[in-house]
Formats: C-alpha cells, structure tokens, sequence
C-alpha cells in the first residue's frame, strides 16, 4: 500500500513538474517559434556529415532535430518537457531518491529551462545550432549512462556511487558550456546553468542528509508547493521578459507571413516600440497604402532592451527583411548572408534567398535554396508554394509579397553605396532622396522618409511635386501638418504659404502653436511639454517633430 | 523427427529478406525494352554531355533532371557496358568506370539515356563523353568559401584528389576564430604546381604569410612600413626562390540593383617582389596614378606578366567616393617586364593587352606551361570578375599576339581564375554558371592545336552535392602532388613566431606614363576569332 502511494506521489509530483515546465515554456511560445526560424536541419548527408564532424556534432545534430518542431510550439514544448521528465526520472532511479528529497532532481532541470528561456537577444548572435535541446539531449544521455552502470554496478556493490559515474560520463558525453559572446561583448550569466545543472546532481546524495524525509502528506505537500513556486519563480524571474522582444518576435512572425494588420495592432500595443517594431509598422502601413499614418500609430521608436551589455543592431535582427520590404532586395540579400556567415546558416536566411532570387529574376538560384528547403521538415510546404513562381511568371505576380514589393522595384537606377550596418538609416536616407518616384507607393514613401529623418528641405521638394502631380486630390493630413510646420518656422525652398491648407489643421495647429508657446513661456522644460501635449498632440508630426529627440539609429 | 520452431522459422524468413533485398539492391538496372525515342539529348546535372575528360579523371557521375522518378543509364565503351541507376541518379562504380575508360581512350564513352515517365519509358539521343590521352595533374586545391560580402566565418583549403573523389582539408581557420576576431585566409599559391614550396596567407587573428619553403615552414610578415599592405595575390617563380606579390588596399562596395551585387575595388595598390632566402622585399612598381595588381610569371621565368589600370584621382580628400562613382571607369590592361634571373633586375613594362581601348578590363593572366598562350578574364571594368557577370575568359597566342574570347568556356555567368594544368592540356576556370552565386571549378580540354574544348564539371560522389552546398570553390589551382602538411601540422606551424619581412628598395623605375600609355606600343589587336571546339 505505502509502495502504491509513494508512486502515486512521484507521478503526481513528476506530472506537476512536467506541466510546470510545459507551462513555461508555452508562455514564450512566440519565442519558441522564431527559435527554429533561427535554426536548421537538413535532411541531408551533407548536413550529417558536416554536423557531425564538429565538436559534441551528434548533439548538435540531434538538437537541429529537434528543434525544428517548435514550428508547433506546443510540439517543441511538449519534446523537450518529455526530456526534461525522463532526465528526473533518470537521476531520481540512479541516485535512489525516496520521497520528498525526489524534488531536488528538478534543480537541473529548472537550470536546462532558465537555459532555453533566458537567451533573449542573444538569439540573433548565437552560434550554436541545435542549443535548445542539445544540451538537455547531452544532459540527459549522461543520466542515462548513470543510470544504466550505477544499477549494473550495484548489482555486484551495494554501494550507490551514481555520482561518481556521473562525473565521469559528464566529462565523456557533456557538450562544451556554451559562451554568449560577440564581438567585444559577453555574457557569463548565461551560461550559469550548464554549471547549475551538473552541480545540483553532485548535490543529491547530500540531499538525503536534509531532515525531510518525513512521510506526512501535509509536508509533502508544502514541500513539493514550495519548490514548485520556487521553480515557477526561477524559471519566469530568468526568463527574458520584455515586452519589446516578444512583441518583436510576434511582429517578426506576421512580416514574414504578411499579415499587416496583425503587425499594425501589435505595434500599437506597445507605449514604447522599440525602432524595429516602428520600422515593422510602416512597413505595415506602406504595404496597406497607409503609411501617411505613420506618426498618428506612433513613431518614436527606442533602442532595445537587451538586459545586459549586449548592443543590438538591426542588421542582425532583421536587417533583411527590413531591406526585403522596402524593396531593396541584393541588401536584403547580402544581409541574409552576412548573417548567415557570422552566425550559422538559418531557415530564416534560406527563405531570405529564396524571396531574393525569386525578385532577382535568379531562377537557377532561387531552384537550389528551394531544394534545400524541401529537406526541412516543416518549410518544405513554403518551398513548393514557392516552386511555380519559377517557371509561371503569373504565380510570382499574383503573389501577395510581389504585389506588395513589386511598386518599389521601380527605383530601378543601380548605385553603389554602404550601409555602415544601419539598415534603417541606409533606407531612410536613400528614399527621401529619390527625386522622381515611378509609383504612387514610392511618391508617398520619400515623402513620409523625409518626415521621419526631419529633412526639411527633402520634403518640401516632395510635397511641392506631390501637390503639383496631384492637383485635384485631397492631400494627406500628415503631408498638410508637415507642409504647414515647415512653412511656418523653416526656410523652405519653395513657398508654400499659399497652399490652402485644411481650416481644421490650420485650426488645430494653432492650437499647438499656443499651447507649446504657453507652456515654453512658463519655463517648462522641453521634455515635460511633450509629455504633457502627448495626449492632444501624439498622433501629428509636430509633437514629434518637436518631442522625438532620441531617434538613435542601431 | 526434428520439432518445428516458430522462432527458427522467422529467422529464417528475416535471413531471406536480408538476401532478397541486398539481392535486389545490388542488381543491376535493365534497359527498358520498349520506349518511346526523344529527338535530343537528356539534360543531365552536371552537364556532361559531349565533354573531353581526362584519361585519369573519377567517375563523372550524374542526375538526370528529366522529369520522371527512375533512370537508367547505359555506358559503353568497347567491349565494356554497364548500366547504373539510383533514382535520377548515375553513380558509376569506380573500377568499371577505369574500364571504360581503358576501352574508350581517344575515343569515346557512350552514354544512352531512359527515363520512367508515367508508365512507359523515354530514350534520348545518346552522348558521348570524350576520353582525352593526356592526363591531368592528380590534385587541384581551392579555397571553400560562402560567396559572402564583408563578414566571414569558417573558412578552409582543401585540396582534391582527381583520380578519386577524396577531398581534404589542410588549412582551417576555426582553431584561430574566436567569436571577437576571425581569421580570413586565402591566395593559396604554389611554385611551378610543386606544394613543396607554396603559400598562403592568414589575415587578422594571428596574421602572417604561412610560406613552405622545402623542409622549412616560416611564417612571414611582409608588411613593411615601405609597402602599402602585407603581400596580397601571389605568384611563384617557377625556379627561383623569388614570389611577386601585389599590395593592396582593397574594399568593398555594394549594388543596389545589379546582380553583381558587390564590386571590390583596390584604392590603390603595387607590385612587389619577396626574397625568400633574403627574407627582403622590393618594389617592382609603385606609380600613383597606376592600380598595379595579379602578377605571375612566364613559365620560364624570364617574364612577369601583370594587370595594371590607370586611374587618376581628381580629389585626394574623396579618393572612396570617386572610386565609387566611377567604377566603370577602372579598366584595367596587361602589361609584362622582362626579368633577368642572373641580376634579378626587371625590365621596362610592355604592353601586352590594351583592355581599356575597347571599354573593358583584364584581369588574372595566366601563361600556359609552354610558353606560347595567355589567358584572362575580360569583363567591362574593374579587377573582381568573378563578381562581374559578363566575365569570360580570353586567349592571347603570344605568338602572334591575337586574342579571342574561348567561348568552349565561357557562358552566360562569370568566368573568372583561369589556369592551364602542369601539362599545359587542361585548362581549368572558377565559373558561375550553375546559378550566378556558387564559383564551381570547371575544366575544359585544351589540345594541342590550341583548340579549347567543352569544359566539365569538377565531378563528385554524390551529383547533388553541387545543389546543396552552399560554399563556393575560390582559386582553383592545379597541383602535381598533395600538400605534405595536415590542417593539425599547419595549424602548429602557424602558431610560431612571426618573422617580419624586410625592405630593400625599389627594384627599378617605372616608366609608365600617368596618362596609361606606354613606351611599347606592341599590343595585341583585339579580334573575336570563331572558335572551333
């Protein structure tokens, strides 16, 4: 009978623990997405055999696997918990763990979760294919090794030297503790739970001297809630939470499957957008002929929030895609693979070529990226989606990204140039210089770059050739609160006093004018006048022509 | 009387499907019977339909990229045929293709085609491949890199058995890679195809020139405070322990819409020549307004032939921009400077092929072993051509000193890093012309009329390996025998202290004029001479 209980508590508290973890996990599902985005298994012998021949390669090999099943989160999740639950299992069998101190087999496993969860931005720089399951893959194959010799060796010597197994088949299966490092910059933290993980299992045959042992259910119980709070607690305190990242990450998602008014919602959830959720944004709007919303959905984007000393670059986040939207498909080419070479080749890079063979007319290439990713698993469905546009001009035009891409190919003069890595400075600067658009998407595109990079003069060129190319049109708010600002307090170069301006902007930009005059007269500083006209204000280009002073491109 | 066991029965059963499939595995596929005949030839990846290949050449093995899901291929030569057939796939055993071969030597191999479409099957016009008497040189090495623009990460020399399909690495960067600095290396090179004496350098983390020089193996700084950077392309005189080098500041620009997508230009850049017993320098030209680069030798050793463009610079301040804004401008020629061993002093420079008169750049001269071609890539500006989509490759008989592009080689893609095999019979290039981004080595018969002949493919063990591998092949060269150095013996040598290269002077005064003409006028004419192949 007190044999049925203790397994039925075991399972119960395996069973709490396993959907503790699942729990977690799911929570950073968006997350768990872009990580296989940002992996890749081939079903290949070449992917074998150069994955192999690396250092703890059939790891990483293994670890590729799986990690493509985050495609389905909820599949990825539900793999990994199954590791984690038959790794407990694993030590709980090999170091005979009775009772409450069965618990303490969690620890490593709560390392192995900080370990998926807190990577954060460090997704874009990591070098380690296969990270989200090699290790606990590795970790797991030593607790089985452990468990096999420690029951074959007590078969012949009752004593319980799991440990000493467990060292020695951690030093001969265990994969390398990883490093976050990047040019110049580092972060140990992060790999504290590779040393956790083994070192909490050296711990458990100490765990039996802890006076716990008690068989009482009502302290049972109180143990297992408290460690699995603490567990909960450990797990989602080291967890990379901000709120930017993950909305980056779902924005990401729906850029890639052109879903803009996901993007746009998304957008407008966040009080402060980091610049690369602005840029998602109006590329949202753009694509959806609306982009001369861009400042009523909020335009002040901040730096992201890596947590740590890491700097981010957009180039490395997106930059392709970035470049990709806006129509500029060899950068959105070169940064598919300049990425790729930094950082290991990716899903997210191999569907990258494809888009940009396919809008570079390069069939022959775009056929080779194709058949790669018909060895994927789960991308071999976008692939084929893919294949007709080579041979059926028809299926490339009626493509949702081409019809989108497509009125922006029409800069068609070649230069030569850099981008210093600034993607969205590179864009911003080369569009609101472009002095003839061919199409109605690229005369509202460097006329609203202009706005975004405050260049006065770029602007009224484009406004004055706007206005005149549009003589019986309504002008867009936006264009009419930018033309009547700069004819108010800049030198412009063409007079545009006498463009008749909407009675309502004229009205509500006096009102502007009086307010900011009131409150600047006051000896407010300039800060807490933004702050203060936010509300009546936030949605023109004035209160962020005047108010947005930290546009630090990254 | 013997019970009947159930589990011997089943044992038995497995043993007979073991027997029954590996059976069925190792037969051979059959000719179809009945098919229907296609008036042309199949279309074949790689492309070896009607190439010339050497006698010691490894098995060229195929796809065949009809549409269908089962192939056979019938080869024949003699009394030798076999028949091969794995899915699209014709991969020839390695003994029955030394068969073919043996029966096909200067003649041909024939090659019928037949594909399962639907239910029936398909023939093609059956091809030949051409088995040439003249061998070729056992091994070529290359650089395996991504086709990246400024970053790189993992990059290696390998070196190729021809004879086979074995493939090794002797140099890999990652032992000096940390995740803050990275090692570039590149311009493998090799004196008169011997590795005995050969180079390569390694750039950034734990730089140098990594020089075999016999037994001994130095690691060489040749940055000196005289030359505007370390050694960059080299060439090897074929006897002496002399190397040219160019010195380079080179960079790199982007197109927005051209599919060349990068240009890499040299800012400026000189001609230098390494002493190896001296460890010394000297410079072989230095003139400003003279972007002086891709020096090598004649196989006598008597001539250096070298590229060179004039390019004035209007403004010193906006030297970037103005080579940026007019890269079409950049055309550069081939000139030659004698070169007395006894002395070691060069002569005048002569020009050898006048590029810039008809809006169009030469690059990487290579002289055949004999003395007698010159080839180089043409394209219309610019010295980076494997970049240039419009880039062939060219011939100069220096005989007579007429030049034709040798279409046997070229395509509609980049052409670049031509170089003739020790025997002067096989000519192999960096081509593109698979997909316009992945540099596969190609190499083309050469005969002894001069006649170039349809160039194949570098084969592999597995046909597909071309589609899914995502480096490119980086300066082909020949090589009569392997590299005598492990990736591990390398990797130890070039953590040894690094010997700094010394400067002695300018070797002669260069008599160039600013404007680009020269004092010899004896130039080729340029003809585009039909070419029989």
């Amino acid at each position: 009978m007190s044999h049925k209980i203790s397994t039925y508590s075991t399972s119960l508290r395996l069973l709490l623990f396993a959907v503790g973890s699942y729990i977690m996990l799911m929570m950073n599902a968006d997350y768990l997405y872009e990580v296989q985005e940002h992996d890749l298994f081939i079903g290949t012998h070449d992917f074998a055999a150069t994955t192999l021949s690396q250092d703890g390669g059939l790891w990483i090999w293994m670890g590729c696997y799986l990690t493509q099943y985050f495609y389905h989160p909820w599949l990825g999740a539900l793999l990994l918990t199954a590791i984690w639950t038959i790794t407990v299992l694993l030590l709980i069998s090999a170091f005979r763990l009775k009772g409450n101190h069965q618990l303490f087999a969690w620890i490593p496993v709560c390392a192995l979760l900080i370990s998926v969860l807190d990577v954060g931005y460090w997704l874009y720089y990591m070098q380690m294919p296969g990270y989200w399951f090699s290790h606990s893959l590795s970790f797991m194959a030593v607790c089985l090794v452990t468990w096999v010799v420690s029951k074959v060796v007590y078969r012949f010597w009752p004593h319980n030297i799991a440990w000493l197994i467990f060292i020695v088949a951690y030093f001969a299966l265990r994969q390398h503790i990883p490093t976050f490092a990047k040019m110049g910059e580092s972060e140990p933290l992060l790999s504290l739970p590779f040393i956790i993980a083994p070192a909490s299992v050296l711990l458990l045959p100490l765990i039996g001297f802890l006076p716990i042992a008690d068989t009482r259910r009502w302290i049972s119980i109180t143990l297992t809630t408290l460690l699995l709070a603490a567990f909960v607690f450990a797990s989602h305190h080291f967890a990379f939470r901000d709120p930017n990242y993950h909305a980056e990450l779902r924005m990401m998602r729906a850029v890639d499957e052109c879903r803009w008014d996901d993007v746009i919602a998304e957008a407008q959830k966040a009080d402060t957008p980091t610049n690369l959720m602005v840029v998602y944004k109006n590329i949202a709007l753009m694509h959806t002929d609306r982009l001369p919303e861009m400042f009523s959905t909020g335009n002040c984007g901040i730096l992201p929030n890596s947590g740590d000393s890491l700097s981010v670059n957009m180039a490395h986040q997106d930059g392709s895609m970035v470049y990709y939207q806006f129509g500029q498909i060899n950068y959105a080419y070169r940064w598919a693979m300049e990425n790729a070479t930094d950082y290991g080749l990716k899903v997210k890079n191999l569907k990258m070529y494809v888009r940009c063979a396919i809008m570079n007319r390069e069939f022959d290439l775009a056929a080779k990226y194709l058949a790669i990713l018909n060895q994927t698993t789960f991308h071999r469905g976008w692939a084929r989606e893919r294949e007709p546009m080579l041979t059926h001009a028809d299926a490339l035009f009626k493509s949702d990204e081409y019809i989108a891409i497509s009125p922006l190919l029409s800069d068609d003069v070649n230069i030569l140039s850099m981008d210093q890595s600034l993607p969205e400075k590179w864009i911003l600067t080369h569009f609101s210089d472009i002095i003839k658009p061919a199409t109605p998407k690229l005369e509202d595109l460097i006329i609203c770059t202009a706005l975004w990079t405050e260049d006065d003069y770029a602007f009224c060129i484009h406004f004055y050739n706007y206005v005149n190319n549009h003589p019986n049109s309504t002008i867009p708010p936006l264009y009419q609160q930018a033309a009547m600002l700069l004819c108010a307090t800049e030198q412009s170069p063409i007079t545009l006093n006498n463009f008749p301006f909407d009675p309502a902007i004229t009205a509500r930009y006096q009102s502007f004018r009086n307010i900011y005059d009131t409150l600047a007269r006051q000896g407010m500083p300039m800060q807490e006048i933004g702050n203060k006209m936010r509300h009546d204000y936030g949605d023109t280009y004035w209160w962020y022509y005047y108010f947005y002073i930290d546009f630090i491109i990254y | 009387m013997k019970r009947f066991s159930f589990t011997n029965c089943k044992l038995s059963i497995a043993i007979a499907a073991i027997i029954a499939i590996a059976s069925i595995s190792c037969t051979r596929p059959t000719v179809p019977d009945t098919y229907a005949m296609q008036s042309r030839q199949p279309h074949i990846m790689p492309d070896y339909t009607e190439v010339t290949i050497p006698c010691n050449l490894c098995p060229t093995n195929f796809i065949v990229t009809e549409a269908g899901k089962q192939t056979v291929v019938r080869m024949s030569a003699g009394t030798a045929s076999y028949t091969y057939g794995d899915g699209m796939k014709a991969q020839i055993d390695p003994d029955e293709w030394e068969a073919l071969k043996h029966e096909a030597l200067g003649g041909s191999i024939k090659v019928e085609v037949f594909v399962k479409a639907g239910q029936g099957w398909n023939a093609y016009t059956p091809f030949n491949i051409y088995v040439a008497a003249d061998s070729i040189d056992p091994y070529i090495s290359y650089r395996l890199i991504p086709p990246s623009y400024v970053d790189y990460s993992h990059l290696a020399l390998a070196q190729r058995n021809l004879t086979t399909f074995d493939e090794t690495i002797f140099y890999d960067n990652r032992p000096f890679s940390t995740a803050d600095k990275g090692q570039c290396v590149n311009c493998h090179s090799y004196q008169n195809y011997h590795t005995s004496h050969m180079l390569f350098h390694m750039r950034h983390n734990n730089p140098g020139t990594l020089i075999v020089d016999g037994d001994h193996v130095k690691r060489i700084n040749l940055k000196t405070d005289s030359t505007i950077s370390a050694g960059v392309y080299p060439s090897w005189h074929p006897t002496l322990p002399l190397i040219a080098f160019s010195t380079n500041l080179t960079g790199q620009t982007f197109h927005t819409k051209d599919l060349a997508k990068i240009e890499v230009q040299d800012l400026e850049s000189d001609l230098i020549l390494y002493e190896l017993d001296r460890n010394s320098i000297s410079t072989i030209s230095s003139l400003p307004d003279q972007l002086e680069v891709f020096p090598t030798w004649s196989a006598d050793g008597r001539t250096l032939y070298y590229c060179s463009a004039h390019f004035a610079y209007q403004s010193d301040s906006t030297r970037e921009d103005e080579l940026i804004t007019r890269y079409k401008d950049i055309h550069y020629n081939i000139y030659a400077r004698s070169f007395d061993p006894a002395t070691q002093r060069f002569g005048e420079p002569r020009l050898i092929f006048n590029a810039d008169s008809l809006n169009q750049s030469a690059t990487l001269p290579r002289i055949s072993p004999d003395g007698r071609y010159m080839v180089f890539a043409l394209a219309p500006w610019g010295c980076f051509h494997v970049w240039h989509h419009e880039a062939d490759i060219h011939i100069i008989d220096l005989n007579t000193m007429q030049s034709q592009p040798l279409t046997a080689i070229n395509s509609n893609r980049s052409e670049s890093y031509p170089s003739f095999s020790s025997n002067g019979r096989w000519l192999m290039t960096a081509s593109r012309r698979d997909d316009g981004n992945y540099t596969r080595p190609y190499i083309a018969y050469f005969d002894a009329q001069g006649t170039c002949h349809k160039p194949f493919e570098l084969p592999q063990r597995d046909p597909y390996h071309y589609i899914y591998y995502l480096n490119s092949y980086n300066r082909p060269e020949f090589m009569i025998e392997p590299v005598p150095y492990t990736a591990d013996e390398f990797a130890g040598q070039a953590r040894q202290q690094v010997i700094n290269a010394t400067y002695n002077g300018q070797q002669s005064s260069d008599t160039i004029t600013t404007d680009g003409t020269h004092h010899d006028e004896k130039s080729t004419t340029f003809t585009r001479l039909s070419e029989t192949s």
